[in-house]
């Protein structure tokens, strides 16, 4: 029998079975401690009131078992005993200094696994005392992570101090990043400095020297970059014209030399053009403006042109642009349209021959003024409608441009037209960790939008990439200390809590809880309710991308955490649950229906925690009732919302008390009446003869027919 | 204008218009992350006024003994507002820049590109890169067993440029595009 097979015993739950073969096993191994481990594990699950106690009374035994300290300290963190964790470990550097090693490097990857910055430190600090450098490097690195972390100015100096005591001298330009981490600037530079002279600077290291030296030093070394290593950047550049300055140089001299380099380089034009513009940004007007209309009139056939200048704020005289239909062209007007001249939809039409000779994957680049255009325009479900009336039009030149297709999805979304929204979103193909920041574009709300299988499925792929994602970050942080590339060590500490406490990550697992109780679904919900039970939302870092379209995400960070302080209830409904969740509602800024709705679930859970307090039962005998519930225009997403979160409460309100749940049944049937059927398509076809009178050709009546088509399809009548 | 940074992780967050891109692939973390530990020197990114406009992932490999030791580049790619500017050469010269002296110093950089992808080829021949070897249905589905069956669909140009550290120009030839390989042939 394999010990695994106790482990998997206990995690599904099997504990007879498993109590069976750990009796076997300490029978016959007494001294092990690894069965002792496993015993205080088992009745860590069966939630045994001794648990502690035997745990603490393992600890004192000191096991050094590598399988033992793993799993004890596993249980103490489970138990919210991170003091005890820790222990497990700093009891053996104390009673064996010299022989715990790999208890410590255990010590050191768990750290990294469940995101532990303190634990990380303190395991690296122990293990930089075995003399090997690699690990002094590591225990720099803790403490500087952890001054991450804190925010006690004294603190940091303190542990800054420490850290920069246990490095030795730098060997590789990663080691001496860390160096650069602890030290002061000056003994920082002096390390750069005397590294330099035997080996080459990275280009990390090249930056930070870059942003500790100045005047005299700045000026030859950005000289020497710029004019003998071809190192052609352009921040570089402008340290060069800062430090210059600094040391008294002129104006007229500087200007000379990046002329003078600019002539004889081909590839330097754009960062020496601009370089011209930067040195007089806080010099002559005169030249300043004089530089300006050079790179304008330089670079305004290119689609940088605007953006390159905008900084500056700077104001042109624009040129006129060209009669002939070319992309250079184009490129001049829509850059004078930023410089605000011209109209955007003339500059699109004129062009639009344009697309006939352009490949597939490259976009007409007119798209994005009437994009911005149309967003601007979208007060109105008719302007909303003609909005995706006009950028399904600019797919037909252009389908693969992503800024078209994901502005039709947020149109889209105002009606739900869910398959539409859909096939917007397949065809942008959001990826891996686009997923987290893209894919609210399809997933936002959509437990209430389109509860189904296939939301389902959708919800739980993107569930997957968050498991993997958990695995990859800590193997490879592991793998990054071990091959010494600590430059990159702190970014990835700070990627990965982004992707541990995602808003998004938070938001799919709640939504598959959802659906799986809208739809009944038995696949997965063990799974899901534990995961539901196990998070704790401290922080939520919302790393939604939401540059791409003018309409934001409609769930907010303050609604999810209403939600799973709803749901911890339903799990779990106790006294301290229900604080919390009216704790959270108290002084938030929910939208009316939601303040109303979730008044109705206060009610509902103050029935459980309060039963003789009969006030919350006759609340909602007064308010479950189809005439109390202020809907929106039913041609919108905000109606079918409205719809399923009633469904939602009615189907958690059935399980509570009789009477409450009778009025709950008998809402519910009403809800799915067929009197609300054709409330939409009516609405909808209101709107189609509205916007016919304005636009009727073939491509609109044929547009408003896939529009209606989607429209039934999402209907909330079909969610039964 | 451009300003060149090492790439961060996070910065996968901020790329998003160009990964969009149709023909900007999106990689699993774990490839990001092996880029970023294995070749860290040679994963960059460029950069205008705060926004990412390119980026460039490399890495080196092959032995020197058998005159393989080399870079390759593995993804390139632009900002679809920063095109046409010679961002991308200046990204790949920028790394070549990098690996033609220690502690890299390789013998030649190369990459693989479709035979129909007329404008990237030309973007390479400008600086510098010939085709070593045509690799014979490399982008297809299915390994081909014939190395004259040439398909301009699915057949990719291994096109390579020599660095100093290759002195006699051993590992580039002239007419590669006439030499087909099978694609299980290709080692680097
Ligand atoms: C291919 C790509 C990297 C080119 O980037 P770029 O910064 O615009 O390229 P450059 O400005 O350095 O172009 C250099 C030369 O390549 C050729 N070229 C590049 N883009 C071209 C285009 N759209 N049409 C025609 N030729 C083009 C030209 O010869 C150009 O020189 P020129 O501008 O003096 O005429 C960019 O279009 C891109 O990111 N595409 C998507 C990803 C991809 O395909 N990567 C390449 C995989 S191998």
């Amino acid at each position: 029998m394999e010990d695994t097979q106790i482990v998997e015993a206990i995690d599904s739950r099997n504990y007879q079975f498993a109590q069976s073969l750990i009796s076997l096993k300490t029978s016959k191994y007494p001294q092990s401690s690894y069965y002792q481990a496993l015993q205080v594990y088992l009745y860590h699950h069966q939630h045994n009131p001794t648990t502690n106690d035997k745990a603490i009374k393992l600890l004192n035994q000191y096991p050094t078992d590598l399988r033992t300290t793993s799993l004890l300290s596993k249980i103490f963190l489970e138990r919210g005993l991170n003091k005890e964790a820790d222990a497990v470990y700093e009891n053996l550097v104390k009673k064996f200094p010299n022989n715990c090693q790999p208890n410590l490097l255990q010590w050191f990857e768990n750290s990294l696994q469940i995101n532990n910055i303190r634990s990380l430190q303190k395991s690296t600090f122990h293990l930089s005392k075995n003399g090997d450098n690699k690990y002094k490097f590591w225990a720099g690195l803790g403490y500087h992570l952890l001054c991450q972390t804190i925010e006690d100015e004294k603190q940091i100096k303190l542990f800054t101090t420490l850290g920069s005591k246990i490095l030795p001298k730098p060997e590789t330009t990663h080691e001496l990043y860390v160096s650069s981490l602890l030290n002061d600037n000056d003994t920082t530079i002096e390390l750069i400095e005397e590294f330099m002279t035997t080996k080459p600077l990275d280009l990390d290291i090249k930056l930070v020297y870059l942003d500790l030296i100045s005047g005299e030093k700045l000026f030859s070394y950005t000289e020497k970059l710029l004019f003998d290593e071809n190192f052609n950047d352009f921040n570089t550049w402008k340290k060069y014209i800062s430090s210059s300055l600094e040391i008294g140089k002129k104006r007229t001299e500087i200007e000379e030399k990046i002329l003078d380099y600019q002539s004889t380089r081909k590839n330097a034009k754009r960062n020496t053009s601009l370089a011209l513009v930067e040195l007089y940004s806080s010099g002559d007007e005169g030249d300043f403006t004089k530089y300006c209309r050079i790179y304008y009139e330089k670079f305004n056939k290119k689609l940088c042109c605007y953006d390159d200048l905008k900084p500056y704020n700077v104001k042109l005289t624009l040129s006129s642009v060209g009669d002939e239909i070319s992309v250079e062209n184009l490129n001049h007007s829509i850059n004078n349209y930023k410089f605000g001249e011209g109209d955007a939809w003339m500059i699109y039409e004129k062009y639009l021959s344009l697309t006939k000779d352009k490949v597939k994957t490259d976009f007409y680049p007119a798209n994005e003024l009437v994009i911005a255009d149309i967003m601007s325009h979208i007060e109105t479900p008719k302007e909303i409608l003609e909005g995706i009336i006009k950028l399904r039009r600019i797919t037909i030149h252009d389908p693969l441009d992503f800024r078209v297709q994901l502005n039709l999805i947020k149109l889209y979304s105002y009606f739900n037209m869910q398959d539409l929204m859909y096939s917007s979103y397949e065809t942008i193909k959001v990826r891996m960790l686009q997923i987290d920041s893209l894919g609210h574009f399809y997933s936002d709300n959509l437990s209430y939008l389109n509860p189904s299988k296939a939301s389902l499925n959708h919800l739980v792929a993107n569930f997957r990439f968050y498991l993997t994602c958990e695995q990859d970050i800590s193997d490879n942080l592991v793998k990054a200390f071990e091959k010494g590339i600590y430059n990159k060590i702190p970014n990835f500490i700070k990627f990965n809590n982004r992707v541990i406490k995602s808003f998004e990550y938070y938001n799919t697992v709640i939504q598959i809880w959802q659906i799986i109780r809208f739809c009944n679904d038995k696949s997965f919900i063990g799974y899901f309710q534990s995961t539901i039970k196990s998070i704790k939302i401290d922080e939520i870092i919302d790393n939604r991308d939401s540059s791409m379209s003018e309409i934001k995400p409609s769930q907010t960070i303050e609604k999810l955490k209403i939600e799973y302080a709803k749901e911890h209830f339903l799990l779990q409904p106790n006294e301290h649950n229900f604080k919390k969740f009216n704790k959270l509602l108290e002084g938030s800024k929910l939208s009316t229906f939601d303040t109303w709705l979730f008044k109705l679930y206060l009610n509902l859970f103050r029935m459980k925690t309060k039963p003789q307090d009969t006030s919350s039962k006759n609340y909602l005998i007064k308010n479950l009732k189809i005439a109390k519930i202020q809907w929106s225009d039913p041609l919108t997403k905000d109606f079918m919302y409205q719809w399923t979160s009633m469904i939602y409460f009615c189907k958690t309100a059935e399980s509570f008390d009789e009477e409450i749940s009778k009025i709950s049944k008998r809402l519910k049937t009403e809800l799915y009446s067929s009197e609300w059927k054709d409330q939409q398509k009516i609405s909808f076809n209101e709107l189609k003869k509205e916007i016919k009178q304005v636009m009727d050709t073939d491509f609109v009546k044929d547009t408003l027919d896939i529009l209606s088509d989607s429209l039934n399809k999402a209907s909330y009548m079909n969610k039964k | 204008m451009t300003s060149y940074q090492p790439f961060q992780l996070e910065d996968l967050y901020n790329i998003n218009s160009i990964n969009l891109d149709p023909l900007t692939e999106n990689y699993t973390l774990e490839f990001y992350f092996d880029y970023l530990i294995r070749w860290p020197s040679l994963f960059f990114k460029s950069v205008s006024h705060d926004t990412i406009t390119g980026y460039m992932i490399a890495k080196n490999e092959g032995k020197l003994s058998k005159l393989e030791w080399h870079t390759h580049i593995s993804a390139v790619t632009i900002d679809y507002r920063y095109r046409r500017l010679g961002l991308a050469s200046d990204i790949c010269l920028f790394l070549e820049n990098i690996v033609n002296k220690d502690p890299d110093n390789t013998l030649f950089i190369d990459l693989f590109v479709r035979v129909q992808n007329l404008l990237a080829i030309q973007l390479y021949e400008k600086l510098g890169y010939s085709v070593y070897r045509r690799v014979v249905g490399y982008y297809g589905k299915t390994l081909p067993e014939d190395r004259n069956q040439i398909d301009d669909e699915i057949d990719g140009f291994d096109m390579r440029k020599k660095l100093p550290a290759d002195k006699e120009g051993k590992t580039v030839r002239e007419n590669g595009h006439k030499v087909y390989a099978l694609p299980q042939e290709i080692v680097f």
